[in-house]
């Protein structure tokens, strides 16, 4: 308590120098905790943006042998899937979609481009309600089946207006060509990421015209709590299915190059026979290799800028202590002349430095928080889909990870700490004569 | 009076049911029409030009050479025109139709209903027909289209694989062959209306030799194509391979 006291004193005596080196210990743990925020943020965003998407992290499809030998991709065996998916652990699982999809053309008067039309069941699909990027129009009304929101490549294409009736041409499940008329109502901003451009409507309605009844679709997705329990889960399905009488493909030789793993969802076994749905499971890496990448990129310039600005502080506080502790040589002389041990004064010091660092990690703390709350407010328009994915609603988004400030408040206190001793310790290396002098 | 207007109404049923096309004489005509389409025995090749017309890209000019054997279910189609377009062509083999592609030199898999070369002819249209296996006909009627009496057959298909689950044609009562047809979605949209106009009697056969596919959903969209140098010689067996399309390339 005692040293405690002195330190205290010693580090509102020395008012200017010790705010100098608080400044300097609350801008690294700014930045520090800045950069993670802020690569924290884009790790997540893109992650959400891309799952949403895709509908979760684990993709189901289902093919089917017509009697002529044709295979149609669709799930009529939803029991077999259901029974599956009650097999996994709940506490994993944070939610599952059902969609249906058809690729064709969008036609407006003489103007057509061709696109992807995916059938979502809005009811049970909030979060893609919530994620989507509207930049036109309105998501309001979209579980009307006669209504569409179309993509910003297919609406630009088409050249056309919301509440304009468009046309969809495609063929249903079967093979026959079919039309639909959609009344758009908005424009979703695409995802070029992952290169998806879709435009959505709902299952009901599209079943109803790609040949399905209500209760089929064609691929179900599971998003997960974790993604880290991906392959698990995944196992979990694909062996109750095989134990309630449901067909996987065949498995496919391990040389497969990497292409052939990433469109194993569409594949055909040409080799197989089977009756009822044949279910193939892919998830969210064979998607996403583009995105995964970019996500390490983020993730090794965080950590890279983080031991940067650790080294900067540290090695600007050692300076900062040299500097003090040549002003204080005097000083430690006269406290050695008093009869002070070298370890008493090498405590005082080191607690002059906690003392600085607990002053220091708060207030960049708080100013990090001040800053951050304040980019938050400010509303970015991205021009380009890849820019709106690092992005939530259009803010940046910088989360709080209170394990990783507690763990900088700890490292930079040791930091603050090594940087007192060393001075320190060349300090009292001298006798104390020579300190006096 | 009434007596002699029940007469009247009798005796015009009887003399239009003693006259117009029934429903077997309407399977019959989609037979001819098969038939019609059909070189069995001998082979077909043919040069088309195609002029497709496309309210976005404009005109533009195919040239295919054609290539079929109807007793094997094999056919080749090549482009020759347009330059970007040369080599390429549609094999079918063994119930399997591909693409090759000059510039990566790879096949790829393809279908039947697919347009071909994005125009508004399918690769269906290039083979010989099989409307009677693929429809019914659940109605029949006489009508005239221009100055040519017709018989107008409603098909609807027998299962769900066909690429137009219903269609009309028009079938000229003068040497059984298609003048018009329609062909309709699933939804009942009118999706496409092909004109024959022209026909050639090949051995024994008519071959429409100027057709025009109109696309009912894009407006000012249609491909025009026209038939010349018909030939039903025998082809070589090795012109229906893939190393045929590849050595042409070459």
């Amino acid at each position: 308590m005692k040293y405690f006291k002195i330190a205290n004193r010693n580090v509102k005596r020395q008012k200017k120098k010790s705010n100098m080196l608080t400044f300097a210990i609350a801008f690294g743990t700014m930045v520090i905790i800045l950069i993670q925020s802020l690569t924290s943020g884009f790790t997540i965003n893109i992650e959400k943006g891309i799952t949403s998407a895709l509908g979760g992290h684990i993709y189901i499809s289902g093919d089917e042998q017509l009697d002529s030998g044709k295979i149609v991709n669709k799930i009529s065996d939803v029991d077999i899937l259901q029974a599956a998916i009650n097999d996994v652990d709940p506490s994993l699982i944070k939610s599952y979609h059902k969609r249906s999809n058809a690729n064709g053309n969008l036609i407006f008067h003489s103007q057509s481009t061709s696109g992807s039309v995916v059938g979502i069941d809005w009811e049970n699909e909030e979060q893609l309600r919530n994620d989507l990027v509207i930049i036109e129009g309105t998501i309001d009304g979209i579980d009307n089946p006669e209504n569409i929101i179309l993509s910003e490549e297919a609406f630009e294409d088409l050249g056309i207006n919301i509440r304009d009736d468009i046309v969809f041409s495609f063929q249903t499940v079967s093979g026959q060509e079919n039309v639909a008329s959609y009344s758009v109502i908005g424009v979703a901003q695409s995802n070029s990421l992952i290169g998806d451009s879709s435009s959505y409507v709902s299952i009901e309605g599209l079943n109803s015209v790609l040949g399905l009844d209500a209760n089929q679709y064609q691929t179900l997705t599971l998003e997960l709590e974790d993604a880290n329990n991906i392959a698990q889960v995944q196992a979990t399905i694909e062996t109750s299915i095989e134990e309630n009488g449901g067909v996987l493909p065949l498995p496919t030789d391990e040389e497969d190059d990497f292409m052939s793993a990433r469109m194993s969802m569409f594949a055909t076994d040409i080799n197989q026979e089977w009756e009822g749905t044949r279910f193939t499971l892919s998830n969210l890496t064979d998607f996403t290799e583009a995105a995964i990448t970019a996500l390490n990129v983020i993730n090794a310039i965080a950590y890279a800028i983080f031991f940067i600005m650790l080294l900067i502080t540290m090695v600007g506080l050692i300076n900062t202590f040299r500097l003090i502790m040549n002003e204080r040589v005097l000083e430690i002389g006269t406290m050695r002349a008093m009869g002070m041990q070298k370890k008493s004064v090498k405590k005082l010091f080191n607690l002059e430095g906690i003392l600085i660092a607990v002053k220091g990690v708060p207030l960049g703390l708080f100013a990090e928080l001040v800053i951050t709350r304040i980019a938050s407010l400010i509303k970015i328009n991205p021009d380009q889909g890849a820019i709106s994915l690092i992005l939530k609603e259009n803010h940046l988004y910088f989360p709080i990870n209170i394990g990783f400030i507690l763990f900088v408040a700890v490292l930079v206190s040791l930091i603050s700490l090594f940087a007192v001793s060393r001075p320190v310790n060349s300090a009292l290396k001298k006798s104390v004569a020579d300190e006096l002098r | 009076m009434k007596k002699i207007i029940t007469i009247i109404f009798i005796a015009a049923v009887t003399f239009n049911s003693a006259f117009a096309t029934t429903i077997e004489e309407g399977t019959e005509i989609l037979k001819i029409i098969d038939s019609q389409s059909n070189f069995e025995g001998s082979d077909f090749s043919a040069t088309l030009s195609m002029i497709s017309e496309d309210p976005e890209d404009g005109i533009e000019k195919t040239v295919v050479y054609q290539f079929r054997d109807d007793d094997d279910d094999k056919f080749l189609l090549l482009i020759k025109e347009p330059t970007i377009n040369k080599g390429q062509g549609y094999l079918l083999i063994d119930d399997n139709l591909w693409f090759y592609d000059p510039d990566s030199r790879k096949f790829s898999h393809t279908s039947m209903k697919e347009q071909f070369n994005d125009s508004d002819a399918n690769n269906s249209d290039f083979t010989s027909s099989s409307l009677l296996e693929d429809y019914n006909v659940v109605a029949v009627e006489e009508g005239k289209l221009g100055s040519y009496d017709v018989n107008i057959l409603s098909l609807e298909a027998t299962n769900n694989e066909v690429t137009y689950p219903f269609q009309e044609i028009y079938v000229s009562k003068q040497g059984t062959v298609t003048l018009k047809k329609e062909e309709f979605s699933k939804s009942g949209t009118l999706l496409r209306t092909s004109y024959y106009t022209k026909y050639k009697l090949v051995d024994g056969n008519y071959v429409a030799t100027y057709m025009i596919f109109q696309d009912e959903l894009i407006e000012g969209k249609k491909t025009t194509i026209q038939i010349s140098n018909i030939s039903t010689d025998d082809i070589p067996d090795s012109v229906f391979t893939k190393s045929y399309i590849e050595r042409v390339n070459n």
